[in-house]
């Protein structure tokens, strides 16, 4: 469960296990609780002044779904305006992707919406999007209704929960829900997206980052 | 010229290590213009000098028959401008990398000798190594050049060489074939193409070891590690090759983001949003480790170190970003700070680098895994620096189009500890001497007060000391036994004649007493002075009456006075304690009288022994000053008892000696109980004085 595990790591070696390896992306305005997600899920924390000692942008945590053990490896994005153009340099080859609002700023939500969009142009086509509405357990100062976020996520088929980092809600669930609808056949998934990538990562590198990402 | 020589035959090592597959005597290693020199297969055969001087011909040569002549020999080339211009940055970069990369003179001089090299040459050489390899019947030696691949045997060695000598075989075999593949294509395929084959030769070399029966006996885990070595090993092996080629234009861009970094020096932390507090000793620390492990990457060849190195530039701004805010580091904090660490550092090479991890790293690894993250992070980073503007740092066009021109220079602390780094760094030196050394001080006072409290207490030790010597000093302790000695003595031989006068007189005096005193018994019962006195007598009585008691039978009339006197003083003593003291100072006399009695009135009628203590009497009685002289000699002689019972007891020594003499007189007994009766009238005259002395 170390961070660092998946360093090692790859799919085409570890085909012959049960082991599903998939890289999973945050997205998601900053201070929306993309971090506090995360860490709520792989080390089953929450600090509101997070006092523990780790790197919240990359971690790994392996769940077991029915036979097979899913391994994702989470990609933690800088939320920041200023950053939005470098997005599909994370995103490329990503096999699934949270995007997170607070139910407390409609603003979070707009922009989540435009990273959907983004998502569902730019990156892999096969790419299982989910959508949370982190900070539930501020529900009563919410801005955006459980309702219209819903009939938003299913209209654009993606996952949809009201999540919370700190009670702990629907963290696990989401996370679940994701693993069930990635294909399991992850030799595909490992290999599809490595060529592609390559090539993506001269072209971003090339000066012209967020529109020729994905050929 | 020691120093030439010496150049040369470095450059005569490199080139010996760069090439020894060919057999060469040493003549053919020597400069072919016969300069006497050695001379370099990079530069033609020729030593620096005469390379140097065969180009500027070259030069001019071409500059003189401009289109044929460049039509003919750079059919490969893009276009003769891009030669030119090539080595118009190229005169940049070697400035540059002068000053960046002293760690790698190697790599240095032969990028450098690439960069001057027309294109033919540089190819006409490669063909010739592989003309030599063919000759020679066997596949390009990889392992020859470059020196670093016979390091890397004995590290195959060390790492699979239990797996048997079919898979070393088979690995040699492998890389072998790939790398003669690559330095066959270099030439006629573009860069991507040649990365593309490394990626698919990876994945062929995957399959083989899990295919191929010669790797059996490796163990699932190991594979990839075996993998990771086989590209680490060709990548090493061709790393002056593929590494920033010739048929690119990386070192152009790496020369851009170079000027790019440095025209957005004034860029600090605050612009980013970044918390790294700047002005903080340990978080520049932190920082500038981050930053050596950034520039770390220039000098590792191989695509994974490259990698480990940006992950260990990554967890070292993890850290600074642990210590800046003090929680999990999200995204969110860490992108900025690591284009704000790519900014500070701007390191050698760097497009040249990513481009190269890029192409040929396994690309399983860059999609993959902490190292994949963090390197997309600094693709992310380098993509951010070379696309600012104003908008990105959220400041107004004007603000930042004066930076960019230098009209206006930030107070950035970092620049500011960059171009005073010489001084910050002896100012914390001198600092951190001056606490140390306040910390002595401090220690020294601490010390020094302590030995002076020691000294203080000594001294007072002593003083005490001497002073309790002092109050039992022997002086005055002989001083007093000398009037002892002399009491005892005295009586029989000196104080006879000599006091024979008074004697006379005190028993007169004595007598008149008497007489007073039983005249004015009643009122001395009434008045407070005999209280005490008769108390001190009850003590005296039981003290000293009580021998006399066994001794004396007859003794018991004065006893029973005593007594009845005694009943009377009781009632008198709660009267009045106020005048007790005077009283007090009366018992000296009544005790003595008592005590004396015995002495002075046995002796009185017979022996001379009565002259010596009756003197006492009067002594206390008129003259104040002598009888505090012998008052003293008995204090400190530690009894806290009054003199009184020191007088007891001396007494009762003496009385020991004395009842012998006592014994014969009995009659004599009446005559005492009578006057000890009359004695205490005479200390009423004393009392004041002796109550002084008491206190």
């Amino acid at each position: 469960m170390s961070t660092r595990s998946g360093q090692a790591q790859r799919p085409n070696g570890s085909t012959q296990g049960k082991i599903c390896q998939f890289k999973l992306v945050l997205l998601g305005e900053s201070a929306v609780g993309k971090s506090s997600l995360v860490l709520r899920f792989v080390k089953g924390q929450f600090h509101e002044y997070q006092e523990s000692t780790i790197g919240a942008a990359f971690l790994t945590q392996t769940i077991c779904l029915d036979d097979t053990t899913v391994k994702f490896e989470i990609w933690d994005t800088a939320g920041q305006e200023r950053y939005h153009s470098l997005a599909p340099m994370y995103y490329r080859g990503a096999q699934a992707a949270i995007v997170v609002y607070d139910i407390t700023n409609q603003d979070t939500f707009g922009r989540a919406k435009t990273w959907v969009k983004e998502l569902q142009r730019q990156a892999s086509p096969t790419i299982v999007i989910a959508l949370a509405g982190n900070k539930q357990d501020l529900a009563n100062k919410r801005m955006v209704e459980f309702e219209e976020a819903q009939t938003y996520a299913e209209e654009n088929g993606l996952l949809f929960m009201e999540t919370s980092a700190k009670t702990a809600m629907n963290v696990n669930d989401i996370f679940q829900a994701i693993a069930k609808k990635l294909p399991k056949n992850e030799q595909t998934a490992g290999q599809g997206s490595s060529g592609q990538g390559r090539r993506l990562a001269e072209n971003d590198t090339g000066a012209k980052a967020a529109g020729n990402c994905c050929k | 010229m020691p120093v030439l020589t010496l150049q040369r035959s470095y450059k005569y090592i490199m080139y010996a290590t760069k090439q020894p597959s060919l057999r060469i005597n040493q003549d053919d290693l020597k400069c072919t213009n016969g300069c006497g020199y050695f001379g370099n297969a990079d530069w033609g055969g020729y030593c620096s000098k005469c390379y140097r001087n065969h180009m500027e011909q070259e030069r001019q040569k071409r500059t003189r028959s401009t289109s044929s002549s460049s039509a003919h020999h750079h059919h490969h080339h893009s276009s003769k401008s891009q030669v030119t211009s090539f080595g118009k940055f190229e005169e940049k970069k070697r400035q540059q990398t002068d000053k960046k990369n002293k760690y790698l003179p190697v790599f240095r001089k032969t990028s450098s000798a690439k960069g001057e090299c027309p294109k033919e040459d540089y190819i006409n050489h490669l063909n010739v190594i592989l003309l030599d390899s063919e000759r020679s019947e066997r596949q390009f030696d990889v392992r020859h050049a470059n020196p670093d691949t016979d390091k890397l045997n004995v590290e195959f060695i060390a790492q699979f060489g239990k797996y048997g000598e079919a898979v070393r075989h088979d690995f040699f075999k492998c890389a072998q074939y790939f790398t003669t593949k690559i330095v066959h294509e270099m030439n006629l395929k573009l860069i991507d193409e040649l990365a593309e084959m490394a990626q698919k030769c990876y994945v062929s070399y995957m399959t083989r070891i899990n295919g191929n029966p010669h790797y059996q006996q490796v163990p699932e885990g190991v594979r990839e590690d075996l993998l990771d070595f086989f590209e680490k090993y060709c990548m090493i092996s061709l790393y002056t090759f593929l590494f920033c080629p010739n048929t690119t234009n990386d070192e152009e861009k790496d020369l851009t983001i170079q000027d790019r970094i440095r025209k957005l020096s004034w860029v600090n932390a605050h612009h980013l949003d970044c918390c790294i507090s700047e002005t903080s000793l340990e978080v520049r620390d932190l920082v500038y480790t981050a930053i050596n492990d950034l520039l770390g990457m220039d000098s590792m060849k191989a695509p994974q170190e490259k990698l480990a190195c940006v992950v260990k530039c990554c967890r070292s701004v993890v850290e600074v970003l642990q210590h800046c805010q003090g929680g999990p580091v999200s995204a969110d904090e860490f992108l900025p700070a690591l284009i704000f660490v790519v900014l500070k550092a701007n390191p050698a090479r760097l497009k040249s680098n990513i481009l190269y991890v890029t192409r040929f790293c396994n690309d399983t690894r860059l999609m993959q895994g902490e190292a994949g993250y963090y390197f997309t992070n600094l693709c992310c980073a380098v993509s951010f620096i070379e696309n600012l503007t104003a908008e990105s740092l959220s400041m107004p066009e004007q603000e930042f189009q004066a930076y960019m021109s230098g009209e206006m220079t930030s107070v950035s602390a970092w620049e500011s500890a960059l171009v005073a780094c010489e001084g910050m760094h002896q100012l914390c030196e001198h600092l951190a001497l001056l606490k140390g050394l306040s910390e002595r001080t401090a220690l020294v006072q601490e010390e020094s007060n302590a030995l002076r409290e020691n000294m203080k207490k000594l001294k007072e030790d002593i003083n005490s000391q001497v002073n309790e010597i002092l109050d039992r000093t022997p002086l005055v302790i002989k001083q007093r036994t000398m009037p002892v000695f002399l009491l005892r003595p005295q009586p029989k031989p000196k104080i006879d004649p000599n006091e024979s006068q008074p004697k006379n007189f005190y028993l007169k005096n004595l007598q008149f007493d008497v007489s007073h005193t039983q005249k004015s018994k009643l009122q001395l019962d009434i008045t407070p002075c005999t209280q005490d006195v008769q108390s001190d007598n009850l003590k005296i009585s039981k003290d000293f009456l009580s021998p006399s008691k066994d001794n004396l039978s007859l003794a018991a009339t004065p006893e029973e006075n005593s007594y009845l006197g005694l009943s009377k003083i009781n009632y008198d003593i709660d009267f009045s304690d106020i005048s007790a003291d005077n009283s007090v100072a009366e018992e000296l006399t009544p005790e003595k009288r008592s005590n004396f009695t015995p002495d002075p009135f046995s002796p009185l009628e017979g022996s001379s022994c009565h002259i010596t203590q009756s003197p006492l009497v009067p002594t206390t009685a008129h003259q104040i000053p002598k009888k505090d002289d012998f008052v003293l000699p008995f204090k400190q002689e530690g009894t806290k008892q009054n003199e009184e019972t020191l007088l007891d007891k001396e007494e009762s020594t003496s009385a020991a000696a004395l009842p012998s003499p006592l014994k014969p007189t009995t009659s004599q007994y009446t005559g005492f109980s009578t006057q000890g009766w009359q004695i205490p009238s005479i200390p009423c005259d004393t009392g004041e004085s002796a109550s002084k002395n008491k206190q």
